[in-house]
């Protein structure tokens, strides 16, 4: 055990909530019996040690995004690329962390974690239907070490909807073009001690994209959930909650985008080599919170989840031999009979550097684990301090089986030529984690202070079923942080924080981990009309990991490099001023920005094609420079206008530096969303929402394969009747 | 549009001097390399661009495909043609009516047996390297129709000799509907020839039950070198034959394929395998060559001896360094373009002179070497001398005595690991199949 790990140790004995003093809880707080919330409600933002956003029920409704993506584009220090335009697979990012696959955040519902095996597989970019969610909770800095593994970037938590306190019914319809479809109920209300909530949700599109010839580009999905509650009547609060979830997808989605030149001249087209691409997946999901007031000052939770994913994604991942889609889709002058044949305008000749590759990357995922929570209260005079202790136990893996056949186009279909394929990938990655979470947070006058620390113990293992092959891996790391707040006034707030951040490679990796040294500082001011918060932050990386995904060239799904030392720096400001009246009328304006600024440390090549040939100062790919996003709105009685106008600069897609023109780049982007809702009463509100009003259209990315084009102009008619 | 909010809203940050970067003295766990690189390598993949720079975009495109049809066209014009218009004369020298084999056929069972036999046998050499150097652009014409006529001039990337196949055609050759080309391609070329020139065991190979050779054994000896040495005519002719095809259907008079080969909507392609083939040296000169027959690669026993090239002529290193000659002449592309110049171009000329410099190395290695591969590999016959290999391979900046091979298997390794992260970054190709990006 290192050093740091005896610390931390030591720390845990000295603050261990067993060492009990006089204290009181909050009775206040008994909703978070639950402790299904990570921050909590808006005005929770503010006491925590550290920047974080909530985006509640009120903004996921404005603008029905079924996109994570979309929603996410008010907070700052998020990045988001776009790689489907519905947001079904997004790639999310905070704060310099990659935002390739989402695989640098943790991501959890209801507190644990969601993704299909979060130590196994990071890079499984899966986000729960976010229609279905009650709000989002985004957490950086120091506080981010509360919630593990991945902690380099901050997490994302989803909250489900609650049981209802009354009896409710819920209807929640929208249609739009391209026969896009949204349905939702739920119903639900407590009786007795009981209380019970069920809802349910099927969406879909046939798609924006046109398949030349005859094709269907779009997608269905469809997710229910159930929550039981039970509060029994005892001399302590306690609460038993059950959910249950299952979610399906259906969707015909490719990684094959588009020439530059083709993507101007009709973004929303799809070449015939995708014809056959479809993704499958069904999701299964437990969990069972109990969490109870054992005595004034103390508070427990246990929580015990169980997620099996399996997923299975038909889709063209090249030819058999020759070159990479990625070097076609750049050069097609250079590669005019791969070009064509990705087309269907050329018939392939019987070679494998014209025979296609179409691969069901079939992988099946578990996940499982229990945590538990124990928090306790104590107050010394006008002095509190909070102490909380989580622990948790975690296994999960993934499977993958990757079978290839191989195919001809003839005449714009794609025929088997019958040549039997081995399996691409075929092994099995496992993990059994443990991790230990403890803070001590001393509130006195206007000074609050957190210091806590997370200890992960990973023992990972690696199963190659080809080559009969195996390989193990153990890794710890000890993240410490410390937060501070201090409050001027009751408007204004200066925050710093400090902490080690850690993301663990994948098992029987032989590279190092991932870790950062991140530091943030800000001030807050929030007034009754304005308010304003910016907060700088700055991360130094050791170790940064870049992971293959199928779509990279040259190395398989999973493998994993190190690109050595990355400082990325920046800052988000982010501001509103509502509440102001004007000839009956309300108006508000909000928004927020994030300057980012990165760069390598050191010149060398990397065996990871998204890196390549990295020099010394090169800003990382997929880091926008600017973002961000500004929001209007009108309210009238019974009505309101709502404007979100989205902004980003060129993105880098390759490690450079100087003019962004000369290397891999996406566009620079303005979007503009409307929304108009009429509230007939307290229970009907009819909105009609369009996206990207101006229907630009950019290259977003030119990954996995190809120029990709972002979501073009769309109208939704939308009913909610609740009662 | 974007523009002007970047404008409005860098006031704010400038206001917190959040400045990034910075270098240090940091290390990298890649492939670190001098800084002398600076500016855009003007790679291809900067081929996309906003629409208002569109033609820009399309410049550079074309620019780099003129400059890949340039490389290619001076790589088959200088390198691929001449080398296999020289592999047609010194083959067919070799196996005309004048040749060393027809002198040393004629010289059997007299006094002058002994000296043609060394002339043939170093004249196959000879013509043996001609042949290794083509292994480094099996493209186009060579590997059309499951590699026949590359096979034809060698086999061994097709797997090992069939013994007892060739000693058939010791027998049949001299018969008039005797048709090489019926043959399996691994009883055919240069390492058959090898095989019937310096197989001192006159007994055929086969098993009893093959009729073919059912009266072989029970020849004089006389008879059977004469035998096989008609049979090595049949089969060098073949091998000239074979190269001669190549070298035509290459042709701008012939097939033409130099004209489809530099093409600018095949130049990608033919890019792509170009170096594809240049990959020879991992996968056929690396891992084949030493790194199985020495166990240190997919061998089950602590050696594997009988994998080795040209056991019988102990002609494997020698196999190996005109290997490294012909990659190094590909790489510099002659006295024209080569892959050198695309380097430099980009900014890494370090990356040429680490290159050269593995090259040299294991030239210089080979050199050096006198125990013939075979002999080392039969020699690591412990688990104590399998691990000293490794050890050996490990550690190439010190030749290792004992096994002198296992320190070349490292120095080809210092070559290999350039290709497969500098080469394949800089040049903007892939991997071949089959060739994994770690470097070991």
């Amino acid at each position: 055990m290192n050093k740091i790990s005896k610390t931390f140790w030591l720390g845990l004995f000295v603050a261990s909530p067993f060492t009990a003093l006089a204290s009181l809880l909050d009775q206040s707080e008994l909703r978070y019996l639950e402790e299904i919330v990570v921050i909590g409600d808006r005005q929770n933002v503010k006491e925590i040690a550290g920047s974080g956003s909530v985006i509640d029920q009120t903004e996921i409704d404005q603008f029905d995004h079924i996109d994570l993506g979309q929603l996410l584009g008010s907070v700052p220090g998020v990045y988001i690329r776009e790689e489907d335009g519905f947001g079904l697979r997004p790639n999310i990012g905070i704060r310099g962390a990659t935002s390739d696959r989402s695989q640098k955040i943790t991501i959890m519902e209801d507190g644990v974690l969601i993704t299909p095996a979060p130590y196994s597989a990071p890079a499984a970019y899966y986000v729960p239907n976010v229609s279905r969610v009650h709000t989002i909770e985004v957490l950086k800095g120091p506080s981010a070490i509360q919630h593990g593994p991945h902690t380099v970037g901050g997490s994302i938590n989803f909250v489900s909807r609650p049981v209802p306190d009354v009896q409710t019914f819920e209807i929640d319809l929208s249609k739009g073009i391209n026969n896009f479809y949204k349905y939702q109920g739920a119903i639900g209300g407590k009786y007795n001690n009981l209380g019970i909530v069920l809802d349910g949700l099927a969406y879909g599109s046939d798609g924006f994209k046109a398949l030349d010839g005859v094709g269907d580009t779009g997608f269905e999905r469809s997710d229910f959930g159930l929550k039981l509650s039970w509060r029994p009547e005892s001399n302590i609060e306690q609460l038993l909650t059950l959910k249950v979830g299952y979610g399906e997808e259906d969707a015909n989605e490719t990684y094959l985008g588009l020439t530059d030149d083709d993507l101007r001249e009709e973004p929303t087209r799809r070449y015939r080599a995708s014809q056959l691409a479809n993704f499958t997946s069904d999701h299964t999901k437990v969990l069972v919170n109990y969490g109870a007031v054992l005595r004034d000052n103390w508070r427990i939770n246990i929580k015990s989840y169980y997620n099996e994913f399996h997923r299975d994604w038909n889709k063209l991942d090249g030819f058999v031999l020759g070159p990479a889609l990625q070097s076609v889709l750049a050069r097609p002058n250079q590669f005019r009979t791969q070009y064509e044949i990705l087309k269907g305008d050329t018939n392939s000749r019987p070679i494998n550097s014209q025979t296609l590759d179409v691969t069901s990357n079939d992988r099946s995922f578990e996940s499982k684990g229990i945590q538990l929570s124990l928090t306790q209260i104590q107050k010394f005079g006008s002095a509190t301090l909070e102490s909380k202790l989580g622990l948790r136990l975690h296994k999960d893996h993934v499977e993958r089986q990757h079978s290839p056949v191989s195919y001809l186009m003839m005449d714009g279909n794609l025929v088997p030529n019958g040549i039997s394929r081995p399996y691409k990938t075929w092994n099995k990655a496992q993990s059994d984690a443990f991790a230990i979470y403890l803070a001590e947070t001393v509130a006195w006058k206007n000074l609050s202070m957190e210091v806590g620390a997370r200890l992960e113990k990973i023992d990972g293992k690696k199963t190659n079923f080809a080559t009969n092959t195996s390989s193990k891996s153990a890794q710890d790391f000890t993240s410490p942080g410390l937060g501070l707040i201090y409050k001027f006034n009751e408007k204004t707030t200066i925050l710093a924080g400090a902490y080690l951040g850690f993301s663990p490679p994948g098992p029987g990796s032989t590279v190092e981990a991932e870790h950062s040294l991140n530091y943030e500082y800000g001030i807050r001011y929030s007034g009754p009309v304005f308010g304003l918060e910016v907060v700088g932050f700055h991360s130094d990386y050791e170790e940064l990991i870049g992971r293959c995904r199928v779509s990279d060239s040259d190395c398989k799904p999973g493998k994993e490099f190190n690109g050595g030392e990355v400082k990325i720096s920046g800052v988000e400001i982010s501001s509103s001023i509502e509440g102001i009246q004007f000839g009956g009328l309300s108006f508000f304006i909000n928004g927020n920005y994030t300057y980012t600024n990165s760069a390598f440390e050191s010149t060398f090549f990397s065996g990871f094609s998204q890196w390549g040939l990295v020099k010394a100062e090169d800003e990382l790919p997929y880091l926008p420079e600017h973002t961000g996003q500004i929001g209007i709105g009108i309210e009238g009685g019974k009505w309101s206008l709502i404007s979100n106008i989205k902004f980003q600069s060129k993105m880098r897609e390759e490690p450079g530096q100087g003019v962004i023109e000369e290397g891999l780049h996406a566009d620079d982007y303005v979007t503009a969303d409307v929304t108009a809702s009429y509230f007939h009463n307290d229970k009907m509100t009819i909105q009609i929402i369009m996206q990207n009003v101006t229907d630009e259209a950019v290259i977003i990315a030119h990954r996995p394969y190809g120029a990709r084009p972002n979501h073009p102009r769309s109208l939704i008619g939308r009913i909610k009747y609740q009662f | 549009m974007i523009k002007l909010f970047t404008l409005i809203l860098a006031i704010s940050f400038t206001l917190v001097g959040c400045g990034g970067g910075g270098s240090g003295g940091s290390e990298s766990s890649q492939s670190p390399i001098a800084t002398s690189g600076t500016g855009s390598s003007g790679d291809d993949a900067s081929s996309d661009e906003s629409s208002s720079d569109d033609a820009s975009s399309d410049e550079s495109s074309s620019d780099d495909a003129s400059s890949t049809m340039l490389l290619l066209n001076n790589l088959a014009t200088n390198i691929f043609i001449p080398n296999y218009t020289s592999l047609v004369t010194s083959a067919g020298e070799f196996s005309s009516e004048s040749g060393a084999l027809e002198t040393y056929c004629s010289s059997i069972g007299t006094a002058e047996e002994a000296t043609a036999l060394a002339d043939a046998q170093s004249t196959w050499r000879s013509v043996m390297a001609d042949v290794q150097a083509t292994e480094l652009h099996a493209v186009g014409p060579a590997i059309a129709n499951g590699e026949i006529l590359r096979k034809r001039m060698i086999s061994f990337s097709d797997g090992a000799l069939s013994t007892c196949g060739i000693d058939e055609i010791a027998v049949l050759a001299s018969e008039a509907d005797f048709n090489i080309n019926s043959r399996a391609s691994n009883q055919l070329g240069m390492g058959a020839a090898g095989y019937l020139l310096f197989n001192e065991d006159l007994n055929h190979s086969c098993s009893a039950l093959v009729p073919t050779t059912a009266n072989w054994n029970a020849l004089s000896n006389n008879e059977r070198k004469a035998a096989r040495c008609e049979a090595a005519k049949v089969i060098v002719t073949d091998v000239k034959n074979a190269a001669e095809q190549i070298a035509s259907a290459w042709d701008a008079s012939g097939g033409n394929f130099i004209a489809e080969y530099s093409a600018e909507g095949t130049s990608g392609q033919y890019l792509q395998d170009t170096t594809d083939a240049l990959f020879y040296i991992e996968m056929g000169g690396k891992d084949k060559k030493l790194n199985i027959p020495l166990g240190l690669r997919t061998c089950t026993n602590n050696s594997c001896p009988e994998s080795v090239e040209s056991k019988y002529s102990k002609n494997s290193l020698q196999n190996i360094k005109s290997n490294a000659l012909a990659f190094l002449e590909i790489f510099e592309g002659g006295t024209g373009r080569g892959f050198d110049d695309v380097i430099s171009e980009a900014g890494f000329p370090e990356v040429n002179q680490s290159m050269q410099t593995a090259v040299a190395d294991i030239i210089s290695a080979i050199d050096t070497i006198d125990t013939p591969l075979y002999e080392q590999a039969l020699s690591i016959n412990t688990s104590s001398k399998a691990t000293a290999c490794t050890n050996a391979s490990s550690n190439p900046g010190t030749m290792d005595l004992d096994l002198p091979a296992c320190t070349l298997a490292g120095l080809m390794k210092r070559v290999t690991d350039i290709m497969k992260l500098e080469f394949v970054t800089i040049v903007n190709i892939n991997l071949p199949s089959g060739v994994q990006s770690d470097t070991d």
